[in-house]
């Protein structure tokens, strides 16, 4: 398969979020501002990256069996290091997404990637893959962020957006809003790839 | 067997170089990460302890012992102790309120809330100097006790509730 | 300690603190896992299992092995591979001894070690420092929260098959409406503890 068909893979027709519906949890908890959705998507990237990367150079040497703790291993160091190197140089970013961090590790994405295409295609493969899958669940929590921040607090990424008079509705910025803001955009998402699939 | 034997080897070897790795980073990263808490809550306690020039982390096992204190500082202008700043977290409607109370001469100095998750627009107002205020200049002998903000009363206890709790800690234990 | 602690401690977490409807965890098989009541049973049950077992072992890995040689920074490792490792070998113990347990959890089992509420359970319990009676009642009532939420939500997914809906909100939309309904209603317990 052609790179660039690898990378532009992960953005639309098989986006982790909307269409392969994986690592949900993240997802809904992180996006109540797009500024936290981006936060997130860049920092799973890095994990997808890193251990894409690890996990292809090492897949000849690794037994069969034992090879999911293996990348669960992996996966955990690069997942505590962009949390130490967060908490260093974006303290304020570790603080709002909390316990959300550690957990990238269990995101199935990341396993997900590990299991079906890292350790079956080579290094450079594999980083295309990670990097466009990464991006590709950026690009959805962004949106998903900027919808909730727009309709909860009337900003996008911080700056005011709409006039003072429109009284910010601040369920979008708690769990119910999540769930909701989520299976709408999913729906508009099926209309617009999907449309001939339309009643 | 031997492939038993081998791929434990395989495995331990991996977990030797992530810790490797980890340890790495975490001796690069540690300085930072100290040395930005300790900038943000400097922030808070030259708000509440103007006086002082240096401060200094109390500890001891009477203030691990009471549930919601996190730490305790003491401000001090030359030798001599002029306050204390207790940084505590009780639990409010949506969850900790992170907030720290000063104390100086037996009085409350302020009160100012770090973090917290409560209902924005209700409970948040907890946050507001309009709020906070109210708990400035209290004698810090007793409890106190505050008008809560109408439609925020949990929050505005769990306020009252981590005030009251610093009062007797100071009372009970650093006074002395 | 009192008993009430105990008692807001467990309320807290199956209600005010939902899992899944308030903290997000667990909303994979939330919404994987959710189609049939039964199969949401199952989940329910093997969920339990592990979060209590994993409360405990974490607790002791942190407190004797992480504190002690001053190697905090290795948590996320060491819990990860401990649940990982306490799924496979409950896999393999139901497996020898009761066939009709396996039959009705075996299948749910490897699903339970990229379940995020159980690690994040395990962190949490660290991070409020509970102790170990207190973290045995935070895990199971985390345990029954994730349980209820998921039993109730199969049996409105159960209902739903029924319904005649726009093409584009079938499957992963209207679901995901739905629990936005649930974490709604779920929102009325926030300020009971």
């Amino acid at each position: 398969m052609k790179l660039g068909k690898i990378f532009s893979r992960g953005l639309v027709l098989d986006n982790p979020i909307f269409v392969q519906v994986l690592g949900m949890c993240p997802t809904l908890a992180v996006t109540s501002t797009a500024i936290n959705g981006l936060g997130m998507g860049v920092a799973t990237t890095a994990v997808l990256f890193g251990s894409n990367l690890v996990v292809s150079a090492i897949r000849r040497v690794v037994p069969t069996k034992i090879r999911i703790p293996v990348y669960i291993v992996v996966i955990a160091t690069f997942v505590t290091m962009v949390g130490m190197l967060m908490n260093a140089y974006t303290p304020e970013l570790y603080k709002a997404l909390g316990i959300f961090i550690p957990l990238i590790v269990v995101n199935c994405i990341i396993l997900g990637r590990a299991e079906s295409f890292a350790s079956k295609n080579g290094v450079i493969q594999s980083i295309t893959d990670g990097l466009g899958m990464g991006i590709g669940f950026t690009l959805a929590l962004v949106v998903l962020g900027i919808v909730r921040e727009i309709i909860g607090f009337g900003t996008v990424f911080g700056a005011q957006l709409l006039p003072a008079a429109f009284e910010p509705m601040s369920i979008m910025t708690m769990a119910p809003g999540a769930f909701l803001a989520l299976g709408i955009l999913m729906a508009l998402f099926n209309k617009a790839v999907y449309p001939k699939s339309k009643s | 067997m031997r492939d038993m034997v081998k791929m434990g080897l395989i495995l331990l070897l991996i977990t030797a170089v992530s810790g490797l790795v980890l340890g790495v980073t975490n001796s690069m990263t540690e300085g930072i990460i100290m040395e930005r808490a300790l900038e943000n809550d400097r922030a808070s306690l030259e708000e509440l302890l103007g006086e002082a020039d240096s401060f200094e982390p109390v500890e001891g096992a009477e203030i691990d012992n009471v549930s919601m204190v996190r730490d305790v500082f003491a401000g001090r202008e030359g030798d001599t102790v002029i306050g204390y700043a207790i940084k505590l977290a009780p639990n409010g409607y949506g969850g900790e309120i992170e907030m720290m109370v000063g104390i100086t001469n037996d009085e409350i100095s302020g009160v100012e809330i770090l973090s917290q998750t409560e209902t924005p627009g209700l409970g948040s107002k907890i946050t507001e100097p309009d709020y906070t205020d109210r708990f400035s200049g209290l004698s810090a002998d007793g409890d106190v006790s505050v008008d809560a903000i109408s439609g925020a009363t949990v929050s505005s206890d769990a306020v009252v509730n981590g005030v009251n709790t610093a009062v007797s800690l100071y009372q009970d234990f650093l006074k002395n | 300690m009192s008993i009430s602690s105990i008692f807001i401690i467990l309320i807290s977490a199956i209600f005010v603190n939902n899992f899944v409807l308030s903290r997000f965890l667990g909303v994979c098989p939330f919404l994987g896992v959710s189609k049939q009541v039964e199969t949401a049973m199952g989940m329910g049950m093997a969920v339990t299992f592990v979060m209590t077992m994993a409360s405990i072992i974490t607790y002791v890995a942190q407190r004797f092995i992480l504190d002690t040689l001053g190697i905090e920074y290795m948590q996320t490792i060491v819990f990860i591979l401990v649940i990982a490792s306490l799924v496979q070998l409950v896999e393999m113990v139901i497996q020898k001894t009761s066939y009709t347990l396996y039959q009705s959890l075996g299948v749910y089992l490897p699903l339970i070690t990229t379940n995020c509420a159980v690690l994040g359970l395990t962190i949490l319990n660290i991070q409020n420092e509970y102790n170990l009676i207190e973290l045995i009642f935070h895990a199971i009532g985390a345990a029954i929260g994730f349980s209820l939420a998921i039993v109730l939500f199969a049996a409105i997914r159960e209902r739903m098959e029924l319904a005649d809906l726009p093409v584009v909100f079938k499957g992963f939309p209207v679901a995901l409406l739905t629990a936005g309904l649930m974490s709604l209603a779920f929102m009325g317990f926030m300020g009971l503890v």
